[in-house]
């Protein structure tokens, strides 16, 4: 159980920072050029993640109602109620 | 609202619809978007499957001929969900519990008020409207409708940007395999994305369930692409099978096979599961297909697609 609890802090991020929006998806050439570091490049940036904290919340949310038979994982309830995410 | 799903492809519908939150339990085989893990699983397999597929055929084929499921409902976990609604499918028996698997396990547990949304789609437009009947029945109407005209655009747009990249010329033929032994070719849905892809598929009408086909029938053609995707292998998976492309198709005779033509993709991910990830399916097929105009999908999807050598060795797409 204590590596499952572990491994909710292993997950990893749904999309990369490389890959291209899919509604702003750029060309071969668009890849190739450098582009500079505006708040227009970092927005589309932003809208192309998924943050990994909204995973992260979803799974614990999972463990900590369905998988705490034990209480093992009463803990991250609390926490989840304080981050007011349960 | 407490929502079961009994299949991926509906668990993707009922995330894309805003409604992961509302699960309660899922298939053993639900594992995408991620935040699933967790879950109550509320299936299995009736019995270990072996692991070559043509054992697994073998088996399968018997448990269906015998009258056996080849899943089954967990009830203890069902009753203990309390589901509002469930949604399942009544495609393909080999995919999932059927229908009559739940409608059994729910008069064994007493339970007539849930809502069964039972997915069949067997086109293209009919799994985006099963996106639109998974919201209308989760009361996301707008979310569904959303969605599903999401992924018809973004399809369109492949449609015609490979029309326009064509301009007249021939499309290239498209075999895409769905399971290599025996061979059954790609049905249902796959020959629609084919031609948006810009291809033209071979052996398989649209809408009509996986023809399994020999080496007569192969040998009698000579697709330009072949993409290789067997229903729920990841790509390591069907890398343990690939000795099996040699045997089971005209390996040397396929023009495809010396151009570097033939594809793997990951078909647990994709092109078998017809939920909203069929657009990624498309994108993939479009960059086997007309690889010089869909470039960008080669680079997106890098992890999913590969390309064999002759000597059945992996290369750089």
């Amino acid at each position: 159980m204590l590596n499952r609890a572990n491994a909710l802090y292993c997950l990893q991020p749904t999309r990369t920072l490389d890959m291209p929006s899919r509604d702003h998806a750029p060309s071969q050439d668009d890849m190739l050029q450098p582009s500079l570091s505006v708040t227009h490049n970092k927005s589309r940036a932003i809208r192309a993640l998924d943050p990994s904290s909204v995973t992260w919340v979803s799974t614990a949310k999972n463990y900590g109602r369905y998988e705490n038979e034990g209480g093992q994982y009463d803990d991250l309830v609390t926490h989840l109620k304080t981050i007011k995410t349960w | 609202m407490r929502i079961i799903s009994l299949l991926p492809s509906a668990t993707e519908m009922v995330c894309a619809v805003g409604a992961q939150d509302e699960l309660v339990g899922v298939s053993h085989e639900c594992d995408f978007p991620a935040g699933i893990p967790g879950l109550p699983i509320l299936t299995r397999t009736r019995t270990t499957l072996p692991k070559a597929s043509g054992a697994i055929d073998v088996a399968v084929r018997e448990m269906l001929k015998d009258a056996i499921a080849v899943y089954e409902v967990l009830v203890d976990r069902l009753r203990d969900a309390k589901a509002d609604v469930i949604v399942t499918q009544d495609l393909c028996d080999v995919c999932a519990v059927s229908l009559d698997d739940v409608h059994k396990a729910l008069k064994e547990l007493g339970t007539g008020d849930v809502n069964i949304v039972s997915l069949k789609p067997t086109l293209l437009q009919d799994v985006w409207d099963d996106l639109r009947r998974v919201g209308v029945a989760l009361g996301r109407e707008a979310e569904g409708e959303a969605a599903a005209l999401d992924c018809e655009a973004r399809v369109r747009a492949i449609g015609q940007r490979s029309t326009t990249a064509l301009a007249g010329a021939k499309r290239p033929t498209v075999l895409t395999i769905e399971w290599i032994d025996p061979v059954m070719i790609g049905g249902t849905w796959m020959p629609e994305l084919a031609q948006l892809a810009g291809g033209e598929a071979l052996l398989a009408e649209p809408g009509v369930h996986s023809p399994t086909v020999g080496l007569d029938e192969l040998s009698a053609i000579d697709p330009d692409v072949v993409l290789i995707k067997p229903c729920g292998f990841k790509l390591e998976r069907t890398h343990e099978e690939l000795d099996l492309l040699q045997q089971r198709l005209p390996w040397d005779t396929w023009s495809a096979v010396s151009k570097g033509n033939i594809y793997l993709a990951d078909g647990n991910a994709f092109f078998n599961r017809p939920g909203p990830r069929l657009v990624e399916s498309l994108e993939i097929l479009a960059a086997c297909v007309l690889p010089d105009e869909f470039a960008e999908y080669r680079t997106k999807h890098k992890d999913s697609l590969q390309r064999i050598a002759p000597d059945l060795s992996i290369v750089g797409l």
